[in-house]
């Protein structure tokens, strides 16, 4: 047996530390809860120059994932990290990986899939892999889940297919516990070996092609030797367990049972239930009756004739899902059943889906659900064979209305708006006035203290009159607002993740107008108004752009406050140059946030549209202003963008009450300069009469103030370039 | 320790740093005292200033539970008004050691809160805090080491070290006198008050699968007006001087939390409920209506509330607004 240490460590450090052991090449990743600290442990790690991997943060999902395939593709050892929509968002690429059978390790901690957006654990997520080739393990604890980073990349290039290690988000994936790693790293290295590819796309003298056109007859050839690979990795698992008993004496049998071989009731469960599961069956034995409880550390392949093997002499089996296919229960309790059938083996079996959207499992639910098994062994019972167990109905309630909600009633402040040459104006708006703009949304939403993001909604509607429909991606500003049962909005309101906003809004505006063209729905206006942070102009670029191209008649506003918040701030495409956030520290090797702000305004200018503006809190006039000529592009001329620098403090780490000083300084050094680009014409809306130093706007914000120091001074210089270049360009294009 | 495991459950607002405490808390078990030992937070996305539960377990067996601690033999309350809310004080047996940070008495802690039998503990851990430059949640620490009547104060002066010494060296000083202080200071006295615990209670709303509108579409447009946000404060708020207001409406235009009623172009004043006490109006103010003024200090602050309306019932945020237990604040 190796040396091994003892760890106080969650799955996420876990699995930071198998990764850390194995130092692979290259980890593709893009931010999501609650899957994130791996990434954000390895970017520690590598500033700190105890891994040498390299860290590509992604700008979605979808491309992580095809980052990690193209560098599997070069022979190179490759990990991920996701969990909930990244994991759908990312399957399209998953067959391409195992279709083409490059191995690579993906943890996946398990949460509930959207709509409605949940944050919190079950299996909703890794169910949907299953079809996907990819050999899956389930942790159920987080020594497994570090046992289980290792075994896995072993076998994954055994059989040359890539493995998902997945386990229970929140519960397994943050919880810490005690755990054994291999004490020397060299143990490890020696464990998994180096790794021949043999193909890579990038033997010059041995050129390969991967990912050929192929049709019939061959592609039912292809899928059959995927097949067999599963087959295959049945036994190899075995091998593998039994290989990593002897180095760490912890002894996997594929199948983990618990008091099951002469149980009555056996509960069948994945993941981290099992063992509160456990509980419950030491307290049924103590009354004297007979349960047992059962889990598999792999859900693919699937183990069924294990499995059935466990239950062989029960008379009742009871099997929890943490997620529904809808129509008969979960597909693990499907497959169970199938697994019954195929081994010849009946016993009664009731399925329960519980513990949905991170609902909590106590050793009671364990014990209530194995009662159920017992009860349905007793004669003449009937027991619904497929049910819900936690759902309930609901008391009665009074529904209050608190506003009237805004509508064209009660919104036109009477801003004069005229068109003439080409230029649109707008007069009578000032603040005193603008006061008066009933609030669209209103008190009560949970945003942080000093929150820049409800400040800034506040000041776009202020400069929008009539009927609103707002579109909001997933980020801080749809979180803080919409927690159910309450809304904070005062008006109709949609939510959709932020690959899609735009794509979703585009619909809404031509389903709406096509309803009125056809007289299904009265005359009358509506504003369009699809808000997204920055995080959601990096995922939902693309179909930003689209929407723009296609200059549907709606507004997107862009709050951009540098950096994925929401999900405890990773750096975004719009972080500072040199700030440091989660996943870009500082350290001996590494400097903050690795490259320059991306320029969305200028990525819009590109599509032609006829309205684009930036704006500031500091400059509040001007915002209210420029919202409502966006809103009159959008009813004549189509679609406008505006972009408001949006201050965070918890993770800019500066005084919320201080937030629109900041604010003023990123405007008066022109980092944020502010102005419009109408039809194709730049004009500056604001000329600070003093340019400040980009520094003093870095210097005001936790997250950035290292950068006035000497020792980063080339970062600091190359942002000062990048920001006169811009100014220069602004100011040359004017006119 | 009494028995064979041993339950802790903190009861604090994000951004108090008492996640750091629960992981220091299940360092000290599993590293120190050679015990299996469990700690994490409830889970949310990152808020600050919403209430927020760490958990804690120490035991001498393996811990295959993975829930909330309902009956905690060591509670601890960072904020006094946290009590308020449901299963704060949830799951207190007449042996619980409850400590708690307050100015108060225990008579006058212990009816403020509506306190069972227990075994209480109390100490000013702000102040205790501000005197050593130090943070509240490393007090409140020293505290809880004590209470415990088990963990060494040098197991804690140890883990402190290995963070806080590790990232803030400059800061070890203080927050190793601030752990000592919240040590010794912390006193003891066994109430045996006329209140009942109650049980702990997860979660359930009055709209379940059969009232609830499908597709979990809301039609209660703005109710979350509802949500009483006074908690998110940490000790100030604005003060609202008429007199010197010119309705500029600044302050309006910076206000994150929709606090200021404006009718007619004029400033009525602010609806405190929803108040997070940021200051952001007090700084824009250029006639200084708006000014600084501590929790209290005025006692016609939460008065204005009426301003919107007399029949709203405020309910308080619950723990789902909160915190992940590493967001990249406690990381750094």
């Amino acid at each position: 047996m190796l040396t091994q240490k003892s760890e106080f460590k969650s799955a996420n450090e876990a699995v930071c530390i198998a990764a850390r052991q194995i130092d692979y090449h290259v980890m593709g990743y893009y931010p999501i809860t609650p899957s994130t600290q791996i990434a954000e442990g390895m970017d520690l790690m590598k500033s700190k120059g105890s891994i040498s991997t390299v860290m590509v943060a992604a700008e979605g999902e979808h491309s992580a994932a095809g980052i990690c395939y193209g560098a599997a593709l070069t022979g190179a050892r490759v990990i991920n990290a996701t969990s909930a929509n990244g994991l759908l968002y990312a399957l399209e690429q998953l067959p391409v990986q195992s279709g083409t059978r490059f191995p690579m390790v993906m943890n996946v901690a398990c949460r509930t899939v959207s709509a409605p957006l949940c944050i919190k654990g079950d299996h909703s997520d890794i169910m949907f892999a299953l079809n996907t080739g990819w050999i899956i393990l389930f942790a159920k604890d987080n020594q497994e889940a570090y046992d289980f980073n290792l075994i896995g990349l072993r076998l994954a290039e055994r059989i040359k297919l890539p493995v998902i290690v997945a386990y229970d988000g929140f519960f397994t994936s943050h919880q810490k516990k005690k755990l054994l790693v291999f004490e020397n790293d060299g143990d490890v290295k020696d464990y998994i070996g180096t790794y021949d590819a043999p193909f890579t796309a990038i033997d010059p003298d041995n050129p390969v092609t991967i990912g050929s056109y192929m049709n019939e007859p061959d592609i039912i050839n292809n899928k059959y030797q995927l097949r067999l690979a599963m087959e295959q990795a049945k036994f190899l698992l075995a091998e593998e367990f039994e290989k990593f008993e002897g180095m760490s004496g912890r002894k996997y049998n594929i199948v983990h049972r618990y008091m099951s071989d002469d149980a009555d009731v056996i509960f069948i469960v994945l993941g981290s239930a099992f063992d509160t599961t456990r509980e419950a069956v030491d307290k049924l034995r103590m009354e004297g009756l007979k349960a047992g409880t059962v889990t598999v550390q792999a859900i693919r392949p699937f183990f069924g004739k294990e499995i059935a093997d466990a239950c062989r002499n029960a008379g009742a089996v009871v099997i929890g899902d943490r997620q529904d296919s809808y129509g008969e229960g979960g597909n693990f309790s499907i497959e169970i059943k199938s697994a019954f059938y195929e081994n010849d083996i009946r016993p009664r079996v009731i399925t329960r889906i519980f513990g949905l959207g991170g609902k909590e499992f106590y050793a009671e639910d364990a014990e209530n659900m194995l009662r159920l098994g017992f009860e349905s062994l007793e004669e003449g019972r009937e027991i619904k064979s497929v049910d819900y167990y936690g759902a309930y109905t609901g008391k009665e309630i009074h529904n209050k209305r608190y506003f009237e909600p805004v509508t064209e009633k009660n919104s036109m402040l009477g801003y004069e708006v005229t068109e003439s040459d080409g230029k649109v104006e707008v007069k009578g708006i000032n603040l005193k006035k603008a006061a008066a703009m009933p609030k669209r949304l209103v008190a009560g939403h949970s945003a942080c203290s000093g929150c820049g993001i409800p400040v800034n909604i506040n000041l776009l509607l202020k400069g929008i009159e009539g009927n609103v429909v707002m579109l909001f991606h997933t980020g801080c500003g749809m979180v803080v607002t919409t927690g159910y049962p309450t809304t904070a909005f005062n008006t109709n309101y949609v939510h959709n993740l932020f690959q899609n906003g735009a794509a979703t809004l585009s619909g809404i505006v031509e389903g709406y107008k096509e309803r009125q063209r056809r007289g299904e729905i009265p005359e009358g206006k509506i504003t369009f108004i699809m808000v997204s942070g920055d995080g959601g102009m990096d995922i939902g670029l693309g179909s930003a752009l689209a929407a723009a191209v296609r200059n549907h008649s709606m507004i997107i506003f862009e709050y951009d406050n540098g950096g994925y918040m929401n999900t405890g701030y990773q750096y975004s495409y719009t972080t500072p140059t040199g700030a440091k956030s989660a996943t870009s520290h500082l350290g001996p090797n590494e400097d903050g946030k690795p490259y320059l702000p991306k320029d969305t305004p200028a990525l819009f200018e590109a599509t032609g549209i006829n309205y684009i503006a930036t704006v500031a809190e500091s400059n509040p006039q001007d915002f209210i202003v420029k919202a409502r000529k966006a809103q009159y592009y959008a009813d004549n001329y189509g679609l406008a963008y505006i972009k408001a620098i949006s201050a965070c403090p918890l993770n800019w780490q500066d005084e919320p009450r201080y937030e629109r000083e900041v604010i003023k300084k990123a405007v008066e050094s022109c980092y944020f300069p502010l102005y419009e680009i109408e039809r194709g014409k730049t004009r500056l809306t604001y000329k600070p009469k003093n340019k400040l130093p980009v520094s003093d706007f870095l210097a005001s914000m936790g997250r950035t103030k290292h950068l006035a120091g000497e020792k980063y001074s080339n970062i600091t210089n190359t942002l000062q370039q990048w920001v006169d270049k811009k100014w220069d360009r602004l100011n040359g294009s004017e006119g | 320790m009494r028995g064979e495991k041993y339950e802790i459950r903190i009861e604090s607002i994000g951004g108090f740093g008492a996640n750091l405490i629960g992981k220091l808390l299940g360092e000290i078990g599993a590293v120190h005292l050679g015990m299996e030992a469990q700690s994490f937070a409830s889970y949310g996305s990152e808020k600050r200033g919403s209430p927020v539960k760490g958990y804690v377990r120490y035991s001498k067996n393996e811990i295959r539970i993975n829930a909330p601690v309902r009956e905690p033999d060591l509670l601890a309350l960072f904020k006094l008004s946290l009590a308020e809310k449901e299963n704060t004080l949830a799951g207190i047996k007449k042996d619980t050691d409850v400590v708690i940070n307050t100015d108060l008495s225990f008579e006058e802690t212990a009816e403020r809160i509506k306190l069972p039998p227990c075994r209480l503990w109390i100490l000013d851990a702000l102040n205790i805090a501000v005197e050593c430059s130090a943070r509240l949640n490393i007090v409140m620490l020293g505290a809880m080491v004590k209470a415990s009547g088990f963990i060494p104060l040098e197991f804690a002066e140890e883990v402190v070290r290995s963070t806080v010494g590790a990232r803030y060296p400059d800061k070890l000083t203080s927050n190793l006198m601030a752990l000592k202080m919240g040590y010794s200071r912390v006193e003891m006295k066994e109430m045996n008050t006329g209140y009942k615990a109650e049980k702990y209670k997860d979660t359930q709303r009055d709209v379940g699968y059969d009232n609830g509108t499908i597709g979990g579409v809301n039609t209660i447009f703005a109710n979350a007006v509802t949500n009483d946000l006074q908690g998110c404060r940490e000790g100030f708020l604005p003060h609202f001087i008429r007199e010197k207001c010119i309705d500029c409406a600044l302050c309006d235009s910076t206000c994150p939390d929709m606090v200021f009623q404006f009718r007619d172009g004029v400033n009525m004043g602010m609806d405190l409920y929803h108040c997070k006490g940021c200051l952001r109006c007090v700084e824009v103010c250029p006639t200084a209506a708006l000014v600084k003024a501590k929790e209290g200090e005025f006692d016609d602050n939460i008065g204005n509330i009426y301003l919107r309306d007399k029949d709203f019932s405020f309910t308080e945020i619950g723990e789902n607004s909160w915190v992940d237990s590493e967001s990249y604040n406690n990381m750094t």
